[in-house]
Order: C-alpha cells, then sequence, then structure tokens
C-alpha cells in the first residue's frame, strides 16, 4: 500500500481514501459478507469501517499496518451488525446467481451440508465466525489473527478449535 | 485427521461462495459521506487538512454545528503580519503585499477599526490581525475532567484561511471552574490528566508566565514526537472570574522545531480582553 496514499488520505485528502476504498473495499466485503451472511448488513459493515477509519486515520501511528487496521475496524462493524440484529435465520438458504443449485446426488449432499453449515455458523457468535473466516477464507495463521485483533494467541487457537 | 481435513475443505469451499466485489451504491455511500465526517485529529498533531473542515459555508457551518463565524477587518500592519511588539524570532509570515507594511490607520477601513471578536459564551474578546482572520466557534462544552481537543466541543479556531503560509494552529477552549476547586488544584489534575493522556509530549523547559488582560497566565511549551514527526506547542492557562481559559498554539504540519511558538502565544495572549 502506498505510504504517500495513506499520509495524504491522512491529511483529510478524499480523493486518496477513495483511491484506498477502491483498492481495499472488495476485499473487507468479501470477509463482511462472510461473517455476516448477508449482503445487506455486509456493506453496512464496511462502510462503518471506512468511516471509523478515515475519521481515525491521522491517529494511525503504521501507516503499514492500514490494512490490518481496517480488518480489526471491520471486524467490530460486524459484531455491532449482530449484536443489532439477532434473528432466526430461516434453514433454507436463499439461492443465489453464483449458485448453480444442485444436478446430482453429490450436489444434493453438498447442499445440505452447506445448509448445515449456515445453520452452525449463525449459532456461533460474531468472535468466532470472525476468526474462522479469517483463517479458512483468509489464510491467516493464528498468530496473524491475535495480531489483527489484538487477541492472544491461546484465544484465536481456542476459538478456531470451538467455532469449528 | 482426514474428518477434519474434509471439514475444512467443505468449509472452506462454502466460504469461498458468495459475493467478493463491494457494490457500486456502497463505494458512492462511502465517499459521499466523507465530506460529513470530521477527522478525529489528535490535539497536540498539527492539524492535517484542519482548513478545509472549518472553513465555512454557512450550510457547511450548520452541518459541522459552528455557533457563528467572524471576519473582521482589523489590520495591523507590522512586518510579521500581527499586531504587538516585535518578536525577537524570525517572522513566521513571509513577506506580504506592500500595503501590510502601512499602518492599520492608514489601511484599515474606518468602520471596521476597532472591532473585535467577541465570544459571548465564553465572555472574552480578541483583537484579529486583519480582515482575513475568521474564528468559528464549534458548538458544545468541553467537559470537566477532559483533554483539550482541538477537534473537540466548544473549541474556538483561529483561522486565516486564505494565507496557507501562516504556520500556527491556534485554539481557544474554556470551562467552568467548579465553585470548590481553585484554579491550582484544576491546573494539577489538568497536567496529570494531560501527561496520562499525551505521554509523546513532554514539557520543554520551565513554564513562564504571561498577562492577559489583568490576569497571569500559566505558559507552558511541550515538546512532542510521534512517528518520527516532531513539533512544539504551547498552552497558556489562565482563570478570570469563574472560567478557566486555555490558548494553544501549535506548529503546523509542514513545520517541525522551527517556531517560536511561546512568542506567537504572547502575542495572541495580548490582543485578549475580557468581557466582563
Amino acid at each position: 500500500m502506498d505510504p504517500d496514499l495513506i499520509d495524504r488520505a491522512g491529511r483529510g485528502d478524499t480523493e486518496a481514501f477513495t483511491t484506498l476504498v477502491l483498492r481495499l473495499g472488495d476485499r473487507l466485503y468479501s470477509v463482511a459478507y462472510r461473517i455476516l451472511r448477508d449482503t445487506g448488513r455486509a456493506e453496512d459493515a464496511v462502510q462503518q469501517a471506512f468511516l471509523t477509519a478515515w475519521r481515525e486515520l491521522p491517529r494511525l501511528r503504521d501507516a503499514s499496518r492500514l490494512e490490518a487496521w481496517l480488518y480489526k475496524l471491520l471486524v467490530h462493524a460486524c459484531y455491532a451488525e449482530i449484536l443489532q440484529t439477532r434473528r432466526w435465520q430461516p434453514g433454507l438458504r436463499p439461492v443465489t446467481d453464483h449458485d448453480p443449485g444442485p444436478t446430482t446426488d453429490d450436489a444434493q449432499l453438498s447442499v445440505a451440508r452447506r445448509d448445515e453449515l449456515e445453520r452452525a455458523f449463525h449459532q456461533v457468535s460474531g468472535e468466532h465466525r470472525a476468526v474462522l473466516v479469517m483463517h479458512h477464507y483468509l489464510g491467516y495463521s493464528g498468530a496473524e489473527i491475535a495480531e489483527v485483533l489484538g487477541l492472544s494467541p491461546g484465544t484465536v487457537r481456542s476459538r478456531l478449535h470451538y467455532a469449528r | 485427521m482426514t474428518r477434519e481435513l474434509d471439514f475444512d475443505r467443505t468449509l472452506e469451499d462454502w466460504l469461498a461462495e458468495g459475493p467478493s466485489q463491494l457494490p457500486d451504491h456502497a463505494i458512492d455511500g462511502i465517499v459521499r459521506q466523507l465530506d460529513e465526517t470530521p477527522q478525529r485529529k489528535h490535539w497536540w498533531l498539527p492539524g492535517r487538512g484542519g482548513v478545509n473542515l472549518l472553513v465555512p459555508t454557512l450550510a457547511g457551518a450548520a452541518a459541522t454545528g459552528v455557533v457563528a463565524l467572524f471576519a473582521l477587518g482589523i489590520y495591523f500592519g507590522n512586518p510579521s503580519g500581527v499586531g504587538g511588539p516585535p518578536v525577537s524570532s524570525p517572522a513566521p509570515i513571509p513577506s506580504a503585499s506592500p500595503t501590510d507594511q502601512q499602518s492599520p490607520a492608514s489601511t484599515a477601513s474606518p468602520e471596521l477599526e476597532g472591532r473585535l471578536f467577541e465570544s459571548e459564551r465564553y465572555g472574552y474578546a480578541l483583537r484579529l490581525p486583519d480582515s482575513e482572520w475568521l474564528v468559528v466557534e464549534r458548538r458544545g462544552e468541553w467537559g470537566l475532567g477532559t483533554t483539550f481537543d482541538q477537534d473537540g466541543p466548544g473549541i474556538d479556531s483561529l483561522l486565516r484561511p486564505r494565507l496557507a503560509d501562516y504556520p500556527f494552529e491556534v485554539y481557544l477552549n474554556s470551562q467552568l471552574l467548579p465553585e470548590d476547586t481553585t484554579f491550582d488544584a484544576w491546573l494539577s489534575q489538568y497536567d496529570e490528566l494531560q501527561r496520562e493522556t499525551f505521554p509523546h509530549c513532554v514539557t520543554e523547559g520551565e513554564s513562564g508566565s504571561a498577562a492577559v488582560d489583568g490576569e497571569i497566565a500559566r505558559v507552558g511549551t511541550v515538546l512532542c514526537d510521534e512517528d518520527g514527526d516532531q513539533w512544539f506547542v504551547t498552552e497558556s492557562l489562565w482563570q478570570h472570574g469563574q472560567r478557566v481559559y486555555s490558548l494553544r498554539v501549535a506548529e503546523g504540519h509542514d513545520w517541525s522545531l522551527e517556531l517560536d511558538t511561546a512568542a506567537e502565544s504572547e502575542l495572541w495572549l495580548s490582543r485578549i480582553t475580557h468581557s466582563d
């Protein structure tokens, strides 16, 4: 990430910050969706994370930590989204445009398995979901997750174990 | 182990599904709110982009909770660009137009001469150097037991927006002194709070004093050091009646330990009078 870009954004340059949004937005959204399993709420969480980042960016000590910091802000925004709306998730996962749907027995099993995961995922807390997503989707190690979320490695390990 | 690997694979396949592109309307929503979301600058940190956040339009002023804006036509025109006794340090303001060298009487418009910015809420008046200056009053109150935050509530910010090379940032704030608290006790608590909140800013030299319309201000300068960025800030604190006042003069972002913030503070203090 371009340190000059981050510096300019920290000085109130909205164009520079918009560039950061364009560069990082997709990745953050991907993570938010996978934690929240809802596109609208994921958009809200990403928006919240970026606006918090904009507001607090002048205080960021180390520009090289921007991305990790953004993930932290995003995860906290996701926690807030989860707390706001505690509702029972319907058992059937909605079919979306990118879901080809089952065509074979294996695929049907896969759909059932996915539904099972969806249900189970919604029963897990935001903190556990975040750790699962960061490890299994982003590929972060336990130590990396601990650093980003400000947790001890032990806590990360236990959350991963519990969530799985 | 195989079962765990199967689970991991299934989980990862499942997580891989789903959208991965932030919709345009979401991006637009973020960008649209940037102008309305002030950046929270560290109060010791030279303002970064602060002018564009505070320079007003009336609509913008309403949006940011600004109470009032004043632009006054007083111009003192000494070589440093501000009134008062000449400063010993190099004048921070670069040479201006030839009219800057003339006396106030010859350049100031008659109806503007002698006009002051008056703060009704804080009970002080301030003689501004020239018509370029603005005072932006932010709504709210500086809460007891809280640090002085240049982005916080109740701040009066002194701006000369069209003179981008004025190298200082100047802020003033005030709060009521509780009846059962002496000024010295308030100072002691305030100093402790500042030390705890801003450990990267350390006192530079001995504190001094300066006169503010018959009151005596304690004047102290700190040197702040954050991520290799260094700058001076002078804070003057005084009591008048049941109020405490703080005037902050900090080096602007493009300056680093080059400016005499204490001298600049004295100039501003000499322009302040109390309304009662």
